[in-house]
This record gives C-alpha cells, structure tokens and sequence, in this order.
C-alpha cells in the first residue's frame, strides 16, 4: 500500500491579501493531488489545517470541493483538523460540508485500512492537550494485532518546536510502535527514524510567510509518498513547483542589481535595502519602475547604517512587555494592548469607545 | 505436686543432665522448666533439694520400628491393629541449678535413676527468675511460662552487656526496655543513636510524656523529622576546641600528607595569637591568605579538606555543656542520623572520652550507662576509627570508674572480639548468620553449644539471656514497651498517608479537569 501523506495546505490564505496568493495555495493542493495520483498512492493523507480557517472563503470550499472529486474517484481520504481550522467558537468545521472521513475530533480514532491501521488526533491546544498524552498512550496497545501502523496529529512536538509552551508533547511522550508517523503543524518538513519506524512533519505546501523562506530553499516544498509495501517503510519526497520567494540584501546604490535575478515564474520579492541616509521614497519608486511586471510582489525593508542598529532582544517577545517599557506607565500601556487588536482590524468604532471610556477613567481622578 | 509428675529418670545420671522417661499423657514441650529432688550439701549439712532443669531434647521412639528399613505401610500397620508400637518418649533436660536463701547452687552430686520428675511449679521459678526489688529489672516473661516473670540483676552491671540480634529481631526494643528499667532506678543514661531509633523513648504508648527525664540532642542539621512534645537540644562542638589531630581525622587528612598537615598547623597557630575563639570560618579565610608564599600550595589543598567541615554542622559558636548530657535518673540521646560515618565516629569519641574523664576525676559522681546502637561501626573487627580507642578503654577499665557500656548490634563478627569478650552478659536474640553465630560462641563462655543451636529458632523478641545478669541462662519474651519505639518511621507512615491522600486529590482534579477539557472540546460539533 502506498500512502501520500501531505499537510498544512492552508486553502483561503491570502498573502499580503493579493489574489494571486490566494490562487498559488490552491494551485499547490491541485499540483499535489494530482501527482499523488500520477503516483498511483492509495490513501491520502492530510494531517491538518486544510483550511487556513474554520471559516474559509466560498473559493476555497469550492476548490477543495472539486478536487476532493478526483481524490474519491483514486484514493481514499483521512485527515485531522489543525489548529487553524479547527473552530474556536462552538461551530462545525467547514470539513462538515464534505462526506471525508476526519480522524480524531474527540480523541484517539482508528481504522484498519487493508490490514494497516489508520489512527489520528486531530488538534488539541491549550488546556486540551491535557488529554493528548492519554490519548496517545491508547495507541501503542492498538497497534499489536497490525504490522504496520500510521499515527496521525497535528501537534508540535519538542524538541522540534523547542521553545517553552509551543508545544504539547516531548517526542519521549510519543506512541513507540508506529510504522509512520503523518504530523503537522511544523511548515518545515521533517524526516526522521524514530521508534520502529519514521517520524514525518509534511510541512506545508507553499511558503505562507518569510520565515518559511529558508526551509523551502533547503528541502523544498511538498509532501511524502510512503511505501510500506516492504518490511521497511521506503519514503519519496515529492517537490512542488510553486511560485519561488527571494529574500536579497542590496546596497542603495546599486540597486539595479536586483535585476540580476531569475524573474520566471514572477517571483515575491523581499528586499532590504542598506545604506547611509537612505532617501526611502526615491528608492521605492527607483526599484517600483525596475520590478514592474517582473515580480508578482516586493517588500523593501531598510537598514540605515547611518544609525545605530538596535539589537532585538533574544527570546520570545512580549507586546506587553514592549509597550510598558516605551510608554513607561501600566494603565497607558493596557490601553495600547486593548487598541491593538482593534486598530489592526481597522474597527474605529471599538476603538473610540475604548478609548473614551479610558478617558472618563482618567478624568474621574 | 503428684499432678505435674511427668515421668521418671531412666539411664546414666550426672550432676549437669539426665534423661527422663516422659508420662505420655503429659508429653511436656520443649524448653519448658522440670523439677527433681535430690540431696546436696549446703552449708555444711546434707539438705533436701529441688533441682530446677531445662528440657533440651524430647525424643519418641518405638523398638518395633526403630530400624526403618525394616518396615513398611502395611507393617506399621498391622502393627498399630495388634497394638505392637508401645512408643517410648524420652527427654533430656539440662540442670540449671538449685537455689538456697537466694542464690543458685550447681549440684554436685548425680540425682538417682527412677527419680519422679516434675513440671516446675510457679513458685521455683519465680524464686529462680528475680531479684530483691531494688535491684531488679524487668525484662519479660519466660517464653515457655507466660505467668512467669523474668527479672535480671542490676548488679550484672557491674559489667558491660551487649545486645546481639540480626535485623528486625528486636534489639532495639529490647534496648529500650532496658533504658526504661534502668531509668526507674535512677541510672544517667546515655544512647548514641545512629539512626533515630530512640527518639520516642520520651513518649509513653498512651502519648503521655515523661520528656523531663528523656532529652533528645541533634546536631545543627539533623535528617531525623519527628514530633516530639519537647524540642531537641543541638548538640555542638565549638571549633576551636578542637586540636590538629581532630580536624585531620574529621576532614579525613592522612598522616602521610606531612605538608598539609603543616600548612593546617601553621593556619592554627597562627589563629591562636590572634584571638581565643576562632570559627571554622576564620580557619578557611587563614589557608585562604597564607603568610608564606612556599605554603601556598599546601594550604591551598588543605583548604580542600576543611571546606568539607562547613557541611559536616557539627561546629557551632559554644561546645554543648557535658552537664546537659549527664544527669541522674535521665536519658540523652544523641540523635547522630544523616551525619556522615566519620563525624557520627567524632561525635562519639568527644562524647565518650568526656564522659570518661569526668567519670575519671569523680566530676560527676553517679555512674553512667552509654548504650551504643551499630557497635560494630565504632568498634570494627579490622578498621580503626576515632572512638574505637576510647570504647576499648572504657570496656577494660570502665568498670572502675563506673562507666557500663551497652553495645548493641546485628554483626557480632564484625565486632572487636576484644570489647565483645568484655560483655560478661549478653542479651542474644534471633542469629541465623553462621559467622555471627561463631562470634557469639567464641566470646561467651557461657553459651553453650546447645543453647547456641537454638538461636535461629527463636522469634521475634524473644531472646536468651546469659551472664552475671541473671542466676542461670533464661529464655525470655521480652516485656512490651512503656514507651513508644521506633524512631523516623513513625513519621513514614504518616507522610504516606499524606502521599495517598495527594494522589487521591489529583486524580479527583484530573477528573474534573478531563470533564472540562470534553466540555471545551464539544464546541467542534458535527463529531
């Protein structure tokens, strides 16, 4: 049996909210689709946010709609909810529109598949991966009467994810027995031998932010065909050809070097631009006229190296923290965290309220 | 008297055993007490006398089938049909002696075949078993006779007394039932105590307290946690009383190291010009600076070695008075759990070697009991520690000054034979190992080889009791405690306790918590 197993497609997401970006996603879910059907794989499957939402726009439904068409008339279909698409208010997931089978929404659930079992968890955050370990103990015992088995979630697990509460398991508190291991959530795909088998984040299959850059770069993007028709499971990496992101350092001065660059494909372009006394409106226009219709997409960041660079500081950063320290009073800066999410969503009204009441506050002492 | 005849003396006779044919209807245990009357000369003039002995063996044999290759199923049978088996029983008892206005004589002449042998009655034992009152102690009851107390000698005392017992065969307890006999007497009592076993000694079973007569002392950072109804004292030591030798032996410093013997002798003298009172920390800051810069290497490595100390919390600002310790009619025990091995051996050389000296130059003038539980740790067969010296001393010559020791311990074997042959009385109980068994023959003369066989065959609590403590070699059970027993266990069980009670709480909260995380899981509906 052969087993394609892909993740983290993110159907509705919209890059720098820009149309193309939207139809990229897609077209990386049809391009993978159908070359696990050129690949004639038997199951499909998707550890997790599908949907970039729980409620994604009417497109991406219909996309998914249309290929999940072709996908019934090959393969079967399993899959987890992620944490993106898993509703946070009590609602269905939009999965709820398509007859599919979705693994796991309450715990542990499993099929046996051509002798193979098929066990998934869809996502659990926050208070609920309290129940994740227990979950997964169940595994293990299940998989005794199976030769092969495949665990399927959409978890972070240290130390891949390393940072402290951005996970949910340590990889020691994972199932031991299982022949593949289908995970998401991680965009940066990851083979590794684990246990009695292999352990696999698919990554995702575009670049949905700069910080996927690299790891794309690196290892490209797609998904993985397992073959676990021998005693050993073998694994083919399957790459996508997707719309490639550049990320280049030019000095003001020469800018026209940017022009150097492979531009098939119109490629995103993320730009920074370094130099004393930068002139920022004149370079935008200068590289605006040099890209034009050459790339889909650039962003310019600046670094003036007239002035002192300020070190970020290393570790996690706190708005909170970043906010009372440049307003130097609590109640200024509580005011900010409350504005924040508003204003960023463009909701004035809330905003003035906000801020109103804030003011009545202050002028009562 | 007819009633508890229980059969006749039957073959050879002498003045220390016999055999007696045994009245099957009255077939007697093993180990119980018999009677016989017999003639011996006391004072001068031949006097009727009651002979008190122990039943050692009790053998039953039948001459129809004596030669077990002869018989089989179907013989013993018919045999049992033509009533042809007549078994014979025979037992063999052991004299123990005979008394006379108090004291126990041995005979000296054979008692006579055909002799009527007799259960002995209530009154002979008791008579065997104690003392005048002022000077008994009670230790239990005859473990054959229940209703018979068995009182031992203060007297015995005189010299020292070792407890010896495998693990869990009760030493402790007994101990225990010793302080508190000694302690109605109005003895001063001292317990080295290893691992907190006597800390509950101030408290009786019914939690009343004699605390004014029981003191328990800790060193600065004692491990033991219990609750007592009075706090302990702290046992210290004020580091500048101590000398070179001390501190090498305490950190552990070999003869061999001349230089940082040196540099450790030049720290201290220098210190002693300075000021009178100097603190360990005044000692580290001396090595720290030395004042010649050829001794800089040395000192620098007895640094090492006296850091270690800062742990050892023995070292306070004042050494604890021995006047504290040493009081009529009162126990201290010296709490020495989680010290390590060499400051607990420190600890009771300083103890040791004070009470003696005291003792010594009659500074205090009442004698003094020094129990010392795991004896084998500071009396060692092969190795040497601090207060083996003082222990040997106090065993050869203790006695003169008044000073008793009470060792106890599990490993007669690995004890000095030198101490254990001074224990003129012994308190054995349970021993199956053969070495310790062979320890404990070698330094009695007084256990016999029999009663020696005896040994693994008691239970717990029982033990026998030979030497100048009692008139005759005793079997005893040994009597409950008044006071409470045991030591930081106590405070297991109750932390258990407390354990379960945790892991209950948390599996309830872990309930309630899945209930809460299934609630917030159900706002995905459709599944």
């Amino acid at each position: 049996m052969r087993i394609a197993h892909i993740s983290d497609t993110h159907l509705g997401h919209r890059q720098y909210n820009l149309d193309e970006r939207e139809s990229d996603v897609y077209e990386a879910f049809e391009q993978a689709v159908n070359k696990a059907i050129e690949e004639r794989v038997d199951v499909l499957i998707h550890s997790g946010d599908l949907f970039d939402s729980p409620n994604p726009p009417i497109k991406a439904l219909y996309v998914f709609k249309n290929v999940l068409k072709k996908i019934n008339e090959k393969m079967k279909f399993y899959c987890v909810l992620g944490d993106h698409d898993r509703p946070k208010r009590r609602g269905m997931p939009p999965h709820k529109l398509f007859e599919i089978r979705v693994l796991g929404v309450n715990g542990l659930e499993w099929e046996d598949v051509n002798g193979i079992l098929i066990a998934g968890i869809s996502n659990l955050r926050g208070k609920m991966a309290e129940l994740l370990k227990d979950e997964m103990k169940k595994f293990d015992s299940l998989t005794e009467k199976y030769r092969k088995s495949i665990l399927i979630a959409h978890q972070a697990i240290y130390p891949y994810l390393p940072f402290e509460g951005s996970y949910e398991l340590k990889e020691d508190e994972l199932p031991k027995n299982a022949t593949y291991y289908a995970f998401g959530h991680l965009h940066a795909r990851q083979l590794v031998r684990f246990g009695k088998g292999f352990f696999a984040y698919a990554g995702s299959t575009e670049i949905l932010s700069k910080d996927d850059i690299s790891s794309w770069k690196k290892d490209g993007k797609g998904f993985y065909i397992v073959d676990l028709e021998g005693d050993e499971p073998s694994i083919q990496k399957i790459n996508l050809d997707i719309r490639p992101q550049i990320e280049m350092e030019v000095e003001q001065d020469k800018l026209a070097s940017v022009l150097n660059l492979d531009f098939t494909k119109k490629p995103i372009l993320h730009l920074i631009v370094k130099g004393m006394k930068i002139d920022r409106a004149r370079i935008q226009e200068k590289l605006g006229e040099l890209l034009k219709d050459k790339v889909l997409y650039h962003r310019i960041d600046f670094i003036d190296l007239s002035k002192p660079i300020t070190e970020l500081p290393k570790g996690q950063l706190r708005i909170e923290e970043l906010f009372k320290k440049f307003l130097k009073d609590e109640r200024l800066s509580n005011l900010a965290i409350e504005l924040l999410p508003l204003l960023s969503k463009k909701d004035i009204e809330a905003a003035k309220q906000v801020a109103s009441s804030y003011l009545n506050e202050e002028l009562e002492k | 008297m007819e009633n508890s005849k229980i059969g006749y003396i039957v073959g050879e006779v002498n003045p220390t055993e016999f055999w007696f044919a045994v009245d099957e209807e009255k077939h007697p245990q093993r180990w119980d007490y018999v009677i016989v009357k017999s003639r011996e000369f006391v004072d001068g003039e031949e006097k009727e006398v009651y002979v008190l002995a122990q039943i050692e063996t009790i053998i039953s044999h039948s001459l129809a089938l004596n030669n077990p290759e002869l018989v089989n199923v179907k013989a013993v049978e018919r045999m049992l049909e033509e009533k042809l088996v007549e078994p014979r029983t025979l037992a063999k008892a052991r004299v123990l002696g005979f008394i006379h206005n108090g004291e126990v004589f041995q005979p000296r002449r054979a008692i006579y075949p055909a002799e009527a042998v007799y259960l002995a009655p209530k009154e002979i034992l008791e008579t065997f078993y104690s003392y005048p009152k002022n000077e008994s102690l009670f230790i239990g009851h005859l473990i054959t006779r229940p209703e018979i107390p068995v009182f031992l000698s203060l007297k015995g005392f005189r010299r020292h007394l070792a407890i010896l017992a495998q693990t869990g065969a009760g030493k402790s307890y007994t101990a225990g039932v010793l302080i508190e006999e000694l302690l109605k007497k109005g003895a001063t009592i001292v317990v080295i105590d290893p691992h907190a076993d006597y800390v509950f000694l101030s408290m009786t079973r019914d939690a009343k307290n004699y605390s004014n007569r029981i003191t328990v002392f800790q060193t600065l950072k004692s491990t033991g946690r219990y609750n007592l109804p009075r706090k302990p004292e702290i046992y210290q030591v004020k580091f500048s009383d101590l000398s070179l030798d001390e501190i090498a032996f305490v950190c552990g410093i070999e003869e061999r190291y001349t230089n940082i013997l040196r540099s450790l002798q030049n720290a201290l003298n220098e210190l002693k010009d300075h000021k009178k009172d100097y603190s360990l920390a005044d000692l580290i800051e001396t090595l720290k600076t030395p004042n010649d810069e050829s001794d800089a290497e040395s000192a620098f490595k007895a640094l090492n070695y006296v850091n270690k100390l800062e742990k050892m919390n023995i070292f306070g600002d004042v050494t604890t008075d021995m006047f504290k310790i040493l009081k009529p009619m009162h126990v201290s025990v010296m709490d020495l759990s989680g010290l390590e091995d060499r400051v607990s051996d420190y600890v009771t050389f300083r103890i040791l070697t004070e009470i003696y000296s005291l003792r010594e130059k009659s500074k205090f003038e009442f004698p003094v009991f020094v129990f010392i539980e795991e004896a084998h740790n500071f009396v060692p067969n092969k190795e040497n520690t601090l207060s083996k010296g003082i222990i040997k001393r106090i065993a050869a010559e203790g006695r003169k000054f008044g000073v008793f020791l009470i060792l106890i311990t599990q490993r007669p074997n690995k004890i000095d034979p030198d101490v254990l042959s001074q224990c003129n009385s012994q308190i054995i109980m349970r021993i199956t190992n053969p070495e310790d068994q062979k320890a404990v023959r070698t330094s009695s003369e007084r256990m016999s080889e029999d009663l020696l066989k005896d040994l693994p065959g008691l239970n717990i609590g029982e033990a026998i009791i030979v030497g100048e403590m009692t008139k005759v070699p005793v079997m005893v059970k040994i009597r409950q405690r008044e006071t409470k027993e045991g030591g930081a266990d106590i405070d297991v069980v109750d932390s258990l306790q407390k354990a379960t009670e945790k892991a209950k709480e948390e599996e309830r909260n872990k309930e309630l918590e899945l209930k809460e995380i299934k609630k917030m899981m159900q706002i995905t509906e459709g599944y």
